[in-house]
């Protein structure tokens, strides 16, 4: 979610604390492990908030306008070359706007459902739901866009 | 029987995908994709990237990291 190690164990590290010292709030509407995660969810988004410029959303909409052009399609194999190696697919991840990944991640990696990712992040359900959809959209482009040579030359190293 | 263009369909794609859509407007999608050219590989390779995402393993965090959350200030009443 946030595209680094230590930046991860911070944010996680703010949440269970924040969650200890608020334990009295818990108030057993929700599964403790539920309550636990929207708080540890909601700590990484503030290191986000605290740690990138605001968003341009301007490629999203583009990519999205693209997306429902009939003569607009991808290669499925190159997506799913791409898509099959963790480390690319995180790469491919980390190229969307945060609240974005976030929405992704949090439906199609951790499985909860629209309403959950919207409650999980603090927004109305359709806001939650067209950040999931933009957020594929974009992920899709991405997965199926074609590398540049120095991509991948940075990716497989440069040839002797 | 509702018939829908590329956009129409397109729009709806992810709620097909996810369950998400009453029976009627679902079989739309399905008749559109199996008469379109250009929307099946974009299907597929949806599918593929979300059973991927589905299969992306957690990172786990460094050996010292539950000492060090152990070692937090934990106290409720303490400030932040």
């Amino acid at each position: 979610m946030l595209g680094d190690r230590t930046g991860a164990e911070d944010a996680v590290q703010d949440g269970v604390a924040q969650a200890w010292r608020g334990v009295g709030q818990f108030r057993g509407d929700a599964a403790f492990g539920t309550w636990l995660h929207r708080i540890v969810v909601r700590a990484c988004l503030h290191h986000l908030r605290d740690r990138r410029a605001p968003e341009v959303i301007e490629g999203l909409a583009e990519a999205e306008r693209r997306f429902l052009d009939p003569d607009y399609t991808v290669d499925p194999a190159e997506v799913v070359a791409r898509a099959s190696d963790a480390g690319k697919l995180r790469q491919a991840l980390e190229t969307l706007p945060d609240v974005y990944r976030v929405a992704v991640l949090l439906h199609d990696v951790d499985g909860l459902t629209g309403a959950e990712v919207a409650e999980t992040t603090g927004v109305p359900l359709g806001t939650a739901k067209a950040r999931i959809r933009r957020g594929r959209i974009a992920l899709l482009a991405e997965l199926a866009r074609k590398q540049t040579a120095s991509e991948t030359e940075q990716r497989t190293g440069r040839p002797c | 029987m509702l018939t829908l263009t590329c956009a129409e369909a397109r729009s709806l794609i992810f709620d097909f995908l996810d369950g998400e859509l009453d029976p009627a407007t679902a079989r739309a999608v399905e008749q559109h994709k199996n008469s379109c050219r250009n929307c099946p590989p974009l299907v597929t390779a949806i599918l593929a990237m979300l059973a991927e995402l589905r299969r992306l393993p957690g990172v786990l965090p460094r050996e010292d990291w539950l000492a060090r959350l152990i070692a937090l200030p934990l106290d409720p009443h303490s400030p932040r």
